[in-house]
């Protein structure tokens, strides 16, 4: 039994993880909450990819040139999901930038990051969405534009990301 | 890798975790998920994956989090409603349903460390062996996304570009009527 635990503990302490990011994303019903819930999920994904390319005794996949001219694949932990991850990571902070994106606009409109206030803002008739005196956020026009100004500042930092 | 650390990292990831969905206040749990991210970034050093280290410190703790901050800045960061006691036995027993599955089928994973795994077999050896050769790159994991898989990194960053045009469209388009 220890030793089942010793091969498996990784598996998990992510599968913990894991459950904690689903439940975040179905049953929290703030918005922003929600991408927590998947930033969460996502990262435990990371760990458990990274968790595949762990070798016993290997060291980081950088060639040391002071072990012998030739090369011997067993000293090194596989560098094939670290690529893979990178790049998941960067993807990620680009779907929860459009995310935020989204929640931001959402708010403009409705004035609530409630889901079910929202739900029940759009299956009331549609003259009262969006109408004036139905947005909290109407009544603060000044409010609009740093909520504008805050997404441009949003895409130089995605374009970073895609700079690495 | 030390065992005790590593039990360590997880127990606090998983109390971040919990935090960061469980506080009142949204900016709290933006703090409460840098946090997480960081420790989930050692855990990546204590794995020898160095590179991912360094991305999830920078873009997992430092970027979303601003990401976030800014868009809390922008609308709100109060938490108004609770969930409802029907919501929770609903997606409790679907995340328990998720991770019964998940550990049925973990069983046929490998076991921590092993070098006999399917994963170490084919193509990662012969990375690890060709890169010196033949890219004369001492990194094998900047080889890799730079030579041997530079369209994987030219499709990635086409996405970013996707998702930056995305966000900016959403943003600044406006409805009638809109403010």
């Amino acid at each position: 039994m220890p030793e089942l635990f010793l091969d498996r503990y990784v598996y998990l302490f992510v599968l913990v993880l894991l459950a904690i990011g689903l439940y975040g994303m179905l049953a929290k019903r703030n918005l922003v909450q929600k991408i927590i819930g998947l930033t969460i999920f996502t990262t435990a994904i990371y760990l458990f990819f990274i968790e595949g390319s762990v070798k016993d005794g290997a060291s980081a996949p950088v060639i040391d040139p002071a072990l012998g001219p030739t090369v011997d694949a067993a000293d090194y932990v596989d560098p094939l999901p670290h690529l893979l991850i990178l790049t998941a990571i960067v993807v990620g902070v680009g779907i929860v930038g459009v995310a935020l994106a989204m929640v931001v606009r959402i708010y403009r409109i409705h004035g609530t990051l409630d889901e079910d206030e929202l739900v029940r803002r759009m299956s009331a008739p549609k003259a009262e969405v969006g109408a004036p005196g139905d947005t909290p956020g109407a009544d603060r026009p000044d409010d609009d534009g740093t909520a504008a100004d805050d997404g441009d500042g949003q895409s130089p930092d995605d374009e970073r990301g895609g700079e690495r | 890798m030390i065992l005790s650390l590593d039990i360590l990292l997880f127990a606090i990831l998983i109390v971040t975790a919990l935090l960061a969905l469980q506080v009142k206040d949204l900016l709290t749990a933006v703090a409460m998920l840098a946090g997480y991210s960081l420790f989930a970034a050692l855990l990546f050093a204590g794995m020898q994956a160095v590179d991912v280290a360094f991305v999830e410190a920078a873009l997992g703790a430092g970027l979303t989090g601003v990401l976030l901050i800014a868009a809390i800045l922008a609308t709100s960061r109060r938490i108004d409603g609770q969930e409802g006691m029907l919501r929770r036995v609903v997606v409790g027993s679907l995340v328990v349903g998720f991770v019964a599955l998940m550990l049925f089928a973990s069983g046929g994973l490998p076991d921590r460390g092993d070098p006999e795994a399917p994963a170490h077999q084919r193509v990662a050896p012969a990375y690890l062996e060709g890169s010196m050769e033949q890219t004369q790159t001492p990194n094998v994991v900047t080889a890799v996304l730079a030579d041997y898989r530079s369209m994987d990194t030219l499709g990635e960053t086409l996405v970013i570009l996707t998702a930056a045009l995305a966000a900016s469209l959403v943003l600044v388009r406006r409805e009638e009527g809109e403010p």
